[in-house]
């Protein structure tokens, strides 16, 4: 969608966006010199929204707030990537794993 | 939601709005689905004390509900996606993909490392992507192993790979040299290349992890007596004392002849004693032998029940 229709589908001003994407929280995709927003920047921005208005964090928290919520999708990715390729071995390798990983606590 | 509102914040009715705000945002804090992404139950109660929030929260609204002039249903939100939901669909190669929570995982020399190196950079989803590895198989020398060497491979395109092998390489390890394999992707970093050691038998010595072991063959007056002998350990020979009466099948460890370990240690040597008889026969020893009394009476096989 381009940035008519994303500041649309949000409820915060223009000026206020324009902020959060100078701030790289949101980094819209440039397709032909122009921006363009996904879905996922909605929600995104949304997000940022409810820390701001709904949680009272400020801009230093938010960068904080969002870095380490990238982190977090990262390593679940990560993480879900693994427990499916572990899920795919044999029982016994599997077993083998778990028990490696309970000696390491 | 058909909870009271007030309930569901956990204020009392006649808390201020500014007791409610700050009610609101500490449960905020904890429930957000966002800052919880695999917590399911997130959802339903941040939905919850949203909606409880938008009457109770907005005074004009928290006045009508007072007087019963709405409920609590009064302020269902708009149905909503939240973030967690397409980032957790795959971040990866996203504008917002950090990998900063492992990327030190990358580092070893493991084979999971470049899995994680990969995903740290954000690889995996089409875009960059490293090359894939290439493997290939070595035989080297025990001494070559065990010391240390360089070694040249030829690809299959006539290229060559100059191969360190480090001092105290096993049979049956795998080198991996970064960047020697595959070229990558889109600009995305080559793969590695993987190089199966095979160790070649030593017709003296054999390797027990980073320990050796072999045998001495010792002379019967040397058994006998004891005295100094002079053992081939890898890489030069040492004396060793053999104390008097020292048997066939009689183990010394030799303490740091073993092998480099990767600890930048070394394992030991173990030499196994072995009596050999002079190649031709001695009319002495022949003689000695046959008017020792005592020996007649040695019987080694008497606990083999022989």
């Amino acid at each position: 969608m381009d940035e008519q229709e994303f500041y649309g589908r949000l409820r915060v001003d223009v000026s206020v966006v324009k902020i959060w994407i100078e701030q790289g929280w949101l980094v819209p995709r440039q397709a032909e010199g122009r921006a363009e927003f996904t879905d996922m920047d909605v929600a995104r921005a949304e997000l940022i929204g409810d820390l701001i208005d709904g949680m009272g964090v400020n801009e230093a928290g938010v960068d904080v707030v969002m870095d380490l919520i990238d982190q977090i999708h990262g390593l679940r990715g990560t993480l879900s990537d693994l427990r499916r390729a572990l899920g795919d071995q044999d029982e016994a390798i599997q077993i083998s794993i778990l028990r490696s990983m309970g000696r390491r606590r | 939601m058909s909870r009271d509102p007030y309930e569901l914040l956990g204020v009392k009715r006649d808390a201020t709005q500014k007791e409610i705000q700050s009610a609101y945002r500490k449960l905020a804090k904890k429930l957000h689905p966002d800052l919880n992404p695999g917590d399911k139950d997130a959802e339903r109660k941040f939905k919850d004390i949203s909606a409880a929030y938008g009457i109770v929260g907005d005074e004009d609204k928290r006045g009508r509900f007072d007087r019963g002039e709405i409920d609590a249903t009064g302020a269902e939100q708009a149905p909503r996606n939240f973030y967690r939901d397409y980032a957790g669909a795959g971040a990866q190669g996203s504008a917002y993909h950090n990998g900063g929570g492992f990327a030190d995982f990358g580092e070893g020399d493991d084979l999971f490392s470049s899995f994680f190196s990969r995903r740290a950079r954000g690889g995996g989803s089409g875009m960059q992507m490293q090359g894939h590895d290439r493997h290939f198989n070595m035989e080297v020398e025990f001494l070559d192993a065990l010391n240390g060497a360089t070694r040249t491979v030829s690809l299959p395109d006539g290229a060559t790979l100059e191969v360190k092998i480090p001092a105290g390489s096993k049979d049956g390890q795998t080198l991996r040299l970064k960047g020697k394999g595959e070229p990558g992707l889109n600009g995305g970093p080559a793969g590695d290349a993987l190089i199966d050691i095979k160790v070649k038998p030593h017709p003296l010595y054999t390797r027990d992890g980073d320990d050796i072991r072999f045998d001495v063959p010792i002379s019967l007056r040397e058994a006998v007596l004891g005295g100094k002998i002079r053992v081939p350990v890898p890489g030069g020979a040492l004396s060793v004392t053999l104390a008097p009466n020292s048997n066939t099948g009689k183990v010394l460890r030799l303490k740091g002849k073993g092998a480099p370990n990767r600890f930048g240690g070394h394992g030991d040597a173990y030499v196994t004693l072995k009596i050999v008889l002079p190649d031709k026969p001695d009319a002495a020893l022949t003689d000695f032998v046959r008017d020792w009394t005592a020996g007649e009476a040695h019987s080694p096989r008497e606990t083999l029940g022989a």
